[in-house]
């Protein structure tokens, strides 16, 4: 029962902030599924990181 | 509307960008935040720490504007040397590393197959813990039941814009006692630095259950400090409609006064109807029904609400516990005992 709990919480989100965002396309700007590499680049440049989890 | 916002676009150049898009070797430990949601952000240091959090079950808490204000603040922190203020944005570690670490999600993601069926989400991580560590003979602890709790549960109403500024406070509230005014910019709380509103949960959500929370805030020129005071159910405010996972597979809710004098209960006792007993749920194989009056359990028979009553049974039973209720049926008491599983 708990299980199947998974599928029954509902689609959220901010349709106007995920377009905003433009990370619908792995490469140039985001990296995807790869926090090591995000944390690697981060210590390479100083550049804080953003982790968008969607 | 510009599919890009041009802003944004250009501060997402001054960060290192990672989208996760499912959480399978994702560090839950450092990455602890509100996972009942299906988009959030962590702005964090190359070091791991955590200079903020964003993201809401509301779509309407959130926005580009917000945003963009949120990875402003950000860059202005992470140019500053003193950390000090961001330490407890990590929380404790968990566990368990990771969310297939997680025994409930373990069993259920072993044969899932190829992706996506086989993808961990953020809102499977949040179900993985809770019952991972009820399977692991613990009980619940408050933050389960009243999962980071929103300013309005001191008396406070923040600018969606920018959360710091607070533009309401409700009279009598804990806010109020404090001499928090509107205005105020909330610059720090528990000792951490504020950025956003998910800064803000996200101290409430660890905040003991009774006892005091520290304000810093800036009023004009003047830096001010309040004691809020946390009393005794200060979390219901986070209650959810719906307990799901922490509930018992059936829905309660409490009696009205004529509902009451109709079944005879007297008003400060316990009465809560049970609905939505599912059939093959731990409700149903506990032998409630739908239309159940549930009158105590373990002998109290306190005039709870539904998450009182949750609240009661699951941060005081563990797994295996048997526990008593006497509920109402067709004008008979009948007593079931529900298995903590």
């Amino acid at each position: 029962m708990a299980l199947a709990l998974l599928a029954l919480l509902p689609q959220q989100g901010n349709d106007e902030l995920k377009k905003a965002l433009n990370d619908e396309v792995a490469g140039a700007e985001w990296i995807y599924d790869d926090v090591a590499a995000g944390i690697a680049a981060a210590k390479k440049d100083g550049r804080p990181i953003l982790v968008v989890f969607r | 509307m510009a599919r890009d916002d041009k802003d944004l676009a250009e501060l997402r150049k001054k960060f290192v960008c990672v989208r996760v898009v499912q959480m399978k070797g994702v560090d839950v430990s450092l990455f602890q935040f509100n996972w009942n949601v299906m988009l959030y952000a962590v702005f964090m240091n190359a070091d791991g720490t955590i200079y903020a959090r964003y993201g809401s079950p509301d779509p309407k808490a959130l926005s580009t504007a917000a945003f963009r204000g949120t990875m402003e603040r950000v860059l202005e922190a992470h140019a500053k040397e003193d950390r000090s203020a961001f330490k407890g944005k990590r929380g404790e570690p968990l566990p368990w590393a990771t969310p297939e670490a997680m025994p409930v999600l373990a069993a259920r993601f072993k044969d899932a197959g190829a992706p996506p069926k086989s993808c961990i989400h953020c809102h499977h991580v949040w179900v993985g813990l809770i019952q991972s560590t009820v399977a692991d003979g613990k009980t619940m602890p408050a933050q389960f039941i009243w999962p980071y709790p929103k300013p309005e549960s001191l008396g406070l109403s923040l600018d969606l814009a920018d959360p710091r500024r607070v533009t309401a406070v409700a009279d009598g509230s804990a806010a109020a006692k404090a001499g928090a005014k509107p205005e105020d910019a909330i610059e720090r709380a528990g000792g951490q630095a504020i950025l956003t509103m998910q800064d803000l949960e996200w101290v409430l959500h660890h905040a003991p259950d009774k006892g005091e929370l520290a304000v810093d805030v800036r009023r004009g020129s003047e830096s001010v400090s309040l004691r809020v005071e946390l009393a005794e159910g200060w979390r219901r405010s986070a209650r959810r409609g719906v307990f799901g996972v922490v509930g018992f597979g059936m829905r309660l809710q409490a009696l009205t006064a004529d509902e009451r004098a109709k079944a005879g209960i007297a008003e400060g006792r316990m009465a809560l109807r049970a609905s939505n007993v599912g059939g093959r749920g731990p409700a149903a194989a506990a032998g409630f029904r739908n239309g159940d009056v549930i009158v105590s359990v373990e002998g109290r028979t306190d005039a709870w609400e539904d998450d009182q009553l949750v609240a009661f049974v699951r941060m005081n039973y563990a797994k295996g516990a048997k526990v008593k209720f006497e509920v109402r049926r067709s004008g008979e008491t009948v007593e079931i005992v529900y298995e903590i599983k």
